[in-house]
């Protein structure tokens, strides 16, 4: 695969006949199309157990699909070497990291940033005064803003969010979102999964809203109500 | 003190230690007698040097080293504090396949058994990853390789009742775990593979640290997650046999010593983690074998296992105890 020019505009991203899951275990979805265009937040919703996270990190490349395949431009996402996958599309898990003993300054590193990119970022998502503190030292939410740091110095023209604020409590959620939506309009695509969604009703920077419902992939009313949202699964 | 600092500092006390080693002794040596036939050691002295204390230093040097590497290799792998060659059950892997060649009377001399132990303890560790995926909490893994160990004793207990009287007391010795078995080729064989092995991991340093982010966060960063499992086997799995085969099943090394480095520095990259670990282990092999040889001036000595795991039983009732280990 070419190698795909950092900050370029989003790549497409098609799901075809995309069955997602575990081995081992059934499957979570009967098969399923859509497609993921463009710069702004992609927001993809449904019950606890839909697949949701499933999706997200299938959509990364980060776990197999049982069956179907996935596209990233014109490119079998299986075919991408992990190197290259990594300059496609960067990820936020859920839970941060509890474990690491690394220094804020030290996992940032790993990105090789430069040191002007490094602390924009850090100044866009609000963590410039933890550069010297231990990952496994700093709150949830604290460690989360970090973590996103770390996902956007990746230079990707997308980033996979699995359920940013589940851990976060108020305050840090609100924060989270409106750090979101401000990454969304420089020019990089977000899909994320989350429950909490009620923030992004009405916002410009929404391009589409999908939910996983029994009945299969939805594509819904990007500029609707979060509660007809809800109600369509 | 700086990582460089502490490393200088870790060095010396290696060599201090090593030259007293090779000093002390029930025979007093003259050093200048023992170099100068070094080409051909014929005298009392070179054969005391180049036979006994040199190799001896040398295995320690290297058992240290290649255990605690491995140590933290696995516990940064499983990303958890209390794994290592000898808790996972990579050891007893290893003694099952020296037991099977001694304990059944093979005379398959020093490859084969080095053979049997690597393979005994990669099939071990194969079978680690291979359930792991299942295992949720540290826990978990750790009764795991518990378990391992207990079957695979029962395996050996059978072997041993039906064992010849000889075999069965050269396998009793090994197990008692020893630095001074080893000639000298083979413990500086040992030691260029440690010296390998540390050079081929220190590559991977920043797929290292970016795997204590989680083993998903770190794929997601462009890691190669089965290069990186294949590394960490690979290196586990020969350095843990082949030191098995050599010294026996050496207890806590591999667990206790990136403790110890993580008590002593505030570096937790891998590119300064993987340096101090192999300096850290075998100093503190070296300081474990003045237990092995101190009391047993007179004959006698107490067995290096028994030193280890005064040690280092401690040293994991510590880290149950600390709410953050990486902290």
């Amino acid at each position: 695969m070419e190698r795909m020019s950092l900050n370029a505009t989003p790549f497409s991203i098609e799901m075809e006949e995309l069955v997602i899951g575990y081995r081992n275990a059934p499957p979570l979805n009967s098969p399923f199309s859509g497609r993921f265009e463009g710069a702004g937040i992609h927001l993809v919703a449904g019950r606890n157990g839909s697949g949701k996270s499933t999706l997200i990190r299938t959509l990364a490349g980060l776990q197999p699909p049982v069956s179907g395949s996935i596209l990233w431009g014109e490119d079998d996402l299986s075919q991408i070497a992990s190197n290259e996958r990594g300059e496609g599309m960067a990820f936020m898990a859920s839970t941060p990291p509890r474990t690491s003993g690394l220094r804020v300054e030290e996992v940032l590193e790993l990105m090789q940033p430069s040191l002007e990119f490094r602390d924009r970022t850090l100044q866009q998502v609000g963590a410039q005064e933890w550069l010297d503190r231990r990952l496994s030292s700093l709150s949830d939410g604290q460690a989360q803003r970090v973590m996103l740091a770390r996902a956007l110095l990746q230079n990707t023209p997308w980033i996979a969010l699995d359920e940013p604020t589940a851990f976060l409590d108020a305050p840090s959620r609100t924060a989270m979102w409106k750090t979101l939506l401000q990454l969304s309009e420089s020019g990089v695509g977000l899909i994320l999964a989350s429950h909490d969604f009620r923030f992004l009703e009405g916002k410009t920077a929404l391009s589409s809203v999908h939910a996983i419902a029994s009945s299969g992939w939805l594509s819904l009313d990007r500029l609707g109500q979060a509660s007809d949202w809800e109600s369509c699964f | 003190m700086t990582a460089k600092q502490l490393c200088m500092a870790i060095g010396v006390g290696i060599l201090i230690q090593g030259a007293l080693h090779l000093a002390w002794g029930p025979i007093s040596i003259q050093w200048m007698n023992a170099l100068s036939t070094w080409s051909n050691p014929s005298t009392t002295d070179s054969l005391v040097f180049f036979h006994v204390r040199l190799p001896r230093v040398l295995t320690a040097m290297a058992a240290g080293s290649g255990l605690a590497l491995s140590g933290l290799l696995l516990q940064t792998w499983f990303h958890n504090p209390l794994a290592g060659p000898s808790v996972l059950g990579i050891s007893a892997g290893s003694s099952l396949g020296v037991a099977v060649i001694i304990l059944t009377g093979l005379t398959w001399g020093w490859w084969g058994v080095t053979t049997a132990a690597v393979g005994g303890g990669m099939l071990t560790l194969l079978l680690i990853l291979a359930v792991s995926r299942r295992f949720h909490g540290s826990a978990t893994l750790l009764i795991f390789g518990l378990m391992l160990s207990y079957v695979v004793g029962a395996v050996v207990t059978v072997l041993q009742a039906e064992a010849a009287q000889d075999a069965l007391q050269q396998f009793v010795f090994w197990g008692m775990g020893t630095f001074g078995q080893a000639p000298l080729r083979i413990s500086g064989l040992m030691l260029l593979m440690v010296a390998i092995a540390g050079r081929m991991i220190f590559l991977r340093s920043r797929d290292l640290d970016a795997w204590t982010l989680g083993s998903i966060t770190a794929q997601s960063m462009g890691v190669d997650a089965k290069k990186l499992k294949y590394s960490v086997i690979g290196i586990t799995g020969v350095l843990a046999g082949i030191i098995t085969a050599v010294c026996g099943p050496v207890a806590f090394l591999g667990l206790a010593t990136p403790h110890l480095v993580r008590l002593v520095s505030d570096e937790r990259s891998h590119r300064r983690l993987i340096p101090l670990t192999i300096l850290m282990g075998a100093f503190i092999a070296l300081l474990a074998d003045w237990g092995v040889r101190a009391p047993g001036i007179d004959g006698g000595g107490w067995p290096l296992n028994a030193v280890l795991s005064l040690l280092g039983g401690p040293m994991v009732v510590w880290v149950l105890l600390r709410k953050t280990w990486n902290a």
